[in-house]
């Protein structure tokens, strides 16, 4: 049963793409409703699994099956494997049972509420079929039980991801971001496959089951570790965003919104996160490494929610506040309690893709991400949005007893047991999120109105698709707390910290931006020095400019040099000239006379008579 | 005697009965005969060999051994059989006043081959090896052109060589043993190990099946023999004839051994082949003579493995044999259908342009199995060689394994020349081209299997492990 309604959630995404695919050109038009209808299916799937397995009734549970068996002198001597074979299989457990339903249930929010978004949109049905392809890798990752299977799945996400964000590649900027986006992960995915390779060289078994901290201290050194922990923390800090490689995150918002929704805040980017709690022991079993995490989530959150405050665009204040948020998650994480880290991601996912698909209610309707823009066009006017807005954001900046606040909670409590100086920089961060997230929405609320757009009219259908999503999202985050809480326990002293910076920060934003248009004004007179750096996002792009510009191009042309003289011409045409030299003096061979392949076919057994009697010593 | 054991033999012989009588008729039979009676034959042979399977004895006194080593390949030949049937709905240059004699000989050719999977006496493999060798000489020479007849005398002369060299290498080994039997010859391998003679003459017993396998250096009548025959026929030679030859060493090797020095030579003949059938591949323009040249390199594959001498490497020559039938059997029936369409039976790597846009289901078949036939994941390909190379790793033989992976890349190229005419060259003629109906079954059961055995290949590899090890057992 289990193995049955696993299949169900792995494949109905790929089932919708192959449709999708194979529908005539005249048929595109029901695109939607069968990537809708199997997202659904997938979801009422991941729904019966966590209902059979409440409370972690019968799990884990894994169906693991043998694909292919490596050589032994592949592998490093002293493993305590016997014979060692690569596997594919599920892995069900709790963590992951959490995971599927919260990435089947978004994505077929997001289907759903894409109905509405893409109504207008030519290539509808190329969008429905990458959207159902991406719910195939995604639920690939999530449920995979080795490390080598997962890796498949990443890069399959990563595709997927580079095709949505260029999904409307006429657009210089849509194609420039997913190029860097594709780039970006690469490069980090280049450490987590080393770190792979060398896990499986060096320890001979990929299975997470396998991967206790325990076991791997005994086999291999702590430079090791650290080294094998650091190398599969980079793949996490590409796909995660994490300081230095955010920089794609932002600019990916050129994709469609509610693929920003899904895969840029909820899902994809969160895989990092999950793969962190998923093989928790392979980064565990070093403190360095833990440190090494720590340090950079802090660096991350920090930057994320620093840039997030002077944003004018929502939807990329949107994306640094995930850039923040995931920074705080992977803090949690080196702080050595994933299981914070990922309850953060499980409540962040439903109210921020609840967040992002408003804010494609707003662009929807007023065609324009500037949020003075969507004030000054009325955006208070849309009441169902402007709610939704304020709940979204108030869960965001953790106000009790909204989802974030439970999750930020632990995560702090967990921060702060471990140290103090990252625990004021998470808290600090705390701050620049309400900052932020009042600033967003005073500005789009009390916005005056200067020339007002009416809504088009919209079908119920459209309706229904725009608003069931909505609705269920929120409703969602608000229950997602109280359900998957890990352990409960008031601490009245965390409560009050929360509690002032919300004020502070809240206060700090109702100060600055009560008034939209004088803020307004104000900043266009005059740029302080703090606003000028962060307008040029801590130099960080600058310097990969110049890294890729300068000292790269110069590196480039030196390396073009040799590549076109030694490796271009000594080494690969010069070789492949010679095998292709080699084949036209061996296919002389072949010259059509009986006589002369007979003599070669001759020679040939001859040879081996003579190699027989000559190494013959009396032994066989 | 249990019917079963001796079952797809039976229906095989019933079928020649038939064929020869129908010959006698006046009427024509032939396009009825090559439309219906040999695919339905084929269906009915497949059948006969899979419900055979389980079954396990020894016929004719202890000459024919029935296990399920030689059943699994039964089925195997049989497979290729059906295949090759339905592949002669694109024939192009059968005359068609020979078409039931083509049938006749076809499925004498599997019966010979058949047999030689279960002979365990060595007259009865010399008996058998003979009769499917000189049905498919017959079948090689059966275009009315000039060059047919010719390539038909050069693998005629060219096999009766290999026969001489195994009878020379079989009259060593018998003499010396007093028996024909090659279950009492394995008995007494133990002491007569110690005579040169003797393991010089299974040395040249083993070396003459080069020639089935088409390794080197006994490679020579392949690309005349098939450029120049029927493209079914061409099928054929590269499949079930090349699975029988595994099946062979196989069989011998288990049950012989394999003599120190011979593992080295056999490395140097596997290194040979590997080189020589790739590089040759690269300069070709005849997708027939190119196919050729590429199995010959895969030939050199399969030797790394069987040089392995372990049950590992038996195993795993058996499953890439598989394999290597239903990637093989992909290429030549796109190239079938491209040379029905283009009226010429030797179809140059240029009739392939514009493929994908005439018929992307074809292409998408050879996209597949070429990659397969280069070892590409997730297909089958992949898996074979995979099991083959970490076969010969365990026993040592790392070299041959880099200079076999060194080899995929360089016949990526070729394979990759042929994928590109299909997908990027602009057709001459746009005309979208017309698939048989069973051509397209027969097609899409391809690219099943190719992707489905690559991906979950363990059920399959399980069978020829169990295969290899009842085998082995006397």
């Amino acid at each position: 049963m289990d193995l049955a309604l696993l299949w169900t959630i792995q494949l109905s995404g790929l089932a919708a793409f192959l449709l999708i695919q194979l529908l005539p050109r005249s048929a595109k038009k029901i695109a939607p409703a069968i990537g809708i209808a199997l997202s659904f299916l997938a979801a009422a799937a991941s729904a019966k699994l966590l209902l059979d397995h409440a409370n972690g009734f019968g799990l884990p549970v894994q169906f693991s099956h043998p694909w292919l068996a490596v050589s032994d002198r592949a592998v490093w001597p002293n493993i305590p494997v016997e014979r060692y074979a690569l596997f594919v299989g599920f892995l069900l457990d709790p963590l992951n049972l959490t995971m599927i339903t919260l990435v089947t249930s978004i994505s077929f929010f997001v289907q759903l509420f894409s109905f509405y978004y893409m109504n207008e949109d030519r290539s509808r049905a190329r969008y429905f079929g990458f959207l159902s392809f991406f719910s195939f890798s995604m639920t690939g990752l999530v449920l995979s039980n080795n490390l080598l299977q997962t890796f498949l799945f990443w890069e399959l996400v990563g595709l997927t991801s580079y095709l949505l964000i260029g999904f409307w590649y006429e657009k210089e900027s849509a194609a420039t971001a997913a190029r860097k986006a594709f780039v970006v992960n690469r490069l980090a995915d280049l450490g987590f496959y080393l770190g792979i390779i060398l896990v499986l060289i060096l320890f001979g078994s990929l299975n997470f089951t396998d991967l206790k901290s325990q076991a791997l201290a005994q086999v291999l050194p702590p430079a090791t570790l650290t080294l094998v922990g650091v190398l599969v923390f980079l793949g996490v800090m590409g796909k995660s965003a994490q300081f230095p490689f955010h920089v794609w995150l932002p600019d990916a918002m050129e994709g469609p919104t509610p693929v920003s929704a899904l895969i840029h805040s909820a899902t994809m980017v969160a895989a990092g996160v999950f793969l962190l709690h998923r093989a928790f022991d392979l980064f565990s079993a070093s403190a360095t490494t833990l440190l090494v995490i720590l340090s950079v989530g802090c660096l991350t959150a920090l930057t994320g929610a620093a840039l997030a405050t002077i944003q004018r665009d929502m939807k990329r204040i949107l994306a640094y506040s995930t850039v923040s948020q995931l920074g705080l998650m992977t803090m949690a994480v080196g702080a050595g309690s994933s299981t914070a880290g990922f309850f953060h991601l499980s409540t962040h996912a439903y109210f921020k893709s609840l967040l992002f698909l408003t804010s494609g209610v707003f662009i929807h309707r007023f065609h324009t991400n500037d949020i003075w823009e969507i004030g000054q066009k009325g955006g208070k006017n849309d009441r169902l949005a402007i709610g939704f807005l304020a709940f979204g954001l108030l869960s965001l900046s953790g106000l009790p007893p909204l989802a974030g606040f439970f999750s930020k909670d632990l995560i702090l409590e967990a921060i702060k047991e471990k140290n103090l100086f990252f625990y004021s920089g998470a808290l600090f961060v705390s701050f620049l999120t309400a900052y932020y997230s009042f600033r967003m929405f005073l500005v789009i609320a009390r916005g005056r109105i200067r020339r007002e757009e009416r809504p088009h009219a919209e079908s119920r259908a459209l309706k229904i698709s725009r608003n069931v999503p909505l609705l269920c999202l929120a409703t969602l985050s608000l229950v997602a707390a109280f359900l998957g809480m890990p352990s409960f326990h008031f601490n009245f002293e965390m409560l009050l910290t929360t509690a002032a910076i919300l004020v502070s920060g809240g206060g700090l934003a109702i100060l600055r931006f009560r008034d939209p248009e004088a803020a307004e004004q104000k900043l266009l007179a005059g740029k302080t020095f703090m606003q000028k750096i962060l307008e040029r996002k801590f130099f960080i792009d600058d310097a990969y400019e110049f890294l890729v510009k300068k000292v790269g191009l110069a590196i480039a042309h030196a390396l073009n040099r040799f590549d076109r003289t030694v490796i271009n011409g000594l080494m690969v045409n010069e070789t492949s000239f010679s095998v292709m030299r080699l084949g036209r003096l061996a296919a002389l061979l072949q010259n059509g006379a009986l006589q002369d392949y007979l003599a070669w076919a001759m020679t040939g057994g001859v040879l081996i008579l003579f190699a027989f009697l000559h190494f013959y010593r009396g032994t066989p | 005697m249990n019917l079963f054991l001796f079952l797809p033999e039976t229906v095989l012989l019933a079928a020649i009965v038939i064929l020869l009588c129908l010959t006698l008729a006046k009427k024509d039979y032939g396009t009825p005969v090559l439309g219906f009676f040999l695919p339905a034959l084929g269906a009915i042979l497949v059948l006969a060999s899979f419900s055979s399977l389980p079954h396990s004895g020894n016929l004719f006194s202890n000459a024919y051994r029935v296990d399920p080593l030689a059943q699994g390949f039964k089925c195997l030949i049989a497979l290729s059989f059906f295949f090759t049937a339905i592949l002669n709905q694109n024939r192009l240059s059968i005359p068609f006043d020979r078409e039931i004699e083509y049938g006749i000989f076809l499925l004498s050719a599997t019966l010979g081959m058949m047999m030689m999977t279960g002979a365990v006496d060595l007259l009865a493999l010399y008996v058998s090896m003979e009769l499917s060798s000189y049905s498919l000489y017959l079948l090689a020479s059966l275009r009315q052109d000039r060059r047919s007849p010719e390539a038909g005398v050069k693998y005629l002369i060219f096999g009766a060589a290999a026969s001489g060299v195994f009878l020379w290498g079989a009259s060593l080994v018998t003499g010396l043993s007093g028996t024909t039997s090659l279950l009492e010859i394995s008995g007494k391998v133990p002491v007569l190990i110690w005579q040169p003679a003797f393991s010089l003459g299974l040395v040249f017993a083993s070396f003459a099946f080069l020639f089935k396998l088409s390794g080197f250096p006994l490679h020579f009548w392949a690309p005349d023999v098939y450029e120049s025959a029927p493209t079914p026929v061409t099928n054929f030679i590269a499949t079930a004839s090349k699975a029988t030859a595994v099946a062979i060493l196989i069989r011998f090797f288990m049950l012989t051994g394999i003599p120190g020095v011979f593992i080295a030579a056999l490395g140097a003949l596997a290194f040979v082949s590997m080189t020589l059938g790739n590089t040759v591949a690269l300069v070709q323009q005849d997708v027939k003579r190119l196919l050729a040249y590429s199995s010959i390199a895969q030939a050199g594959y399969i030797l790394t493995g069987l040089l392995a001498g372990s049950f590992a490497g038996y195993s795993s020559s058996f499953f890439y044999a598989f394999a290597y039938v239903l990637m093989n059997t992909g290429a030549f029936l796109v190239t079938s259908v491209v040379a029905k369409t283009a009226n010429h039976d030797n179809p140059r790597l240029s009739d392939f342009d514009g493929l994908a846009e005439r018929s992307p289901f074809l292409a998408l078949l050879l996209l597949l199995s070429l990659l397969s036939l280069a070892g590409i994941p997730p297909l089958v390909g992949f898996t074979g060689k995979w099991i083959l190379f970490s076969a010969a790793m365990d026993k040592g033989h790392w070299f041959l394994v880099l200079w076999g992976v060194l080899n995929s890349v360089v016949s990526l190229f070729y394979y990759l020349t042929l994928v590109k005419h299909a997908y990027l060259e602009k057709p001459v003629v746009s005309a979208p081209i017309a698939v048989s109906g069973g051509t397209r079954w027969l097609g899409l059961f391809l690219i099943i299997g190719l992707i489905a055995l690559g991906l979950f290949p363990n059920a399959f590899i399980t069978f020829a492990q169990q295969a290899i090890l009842k085998g082995a057992a006397l």
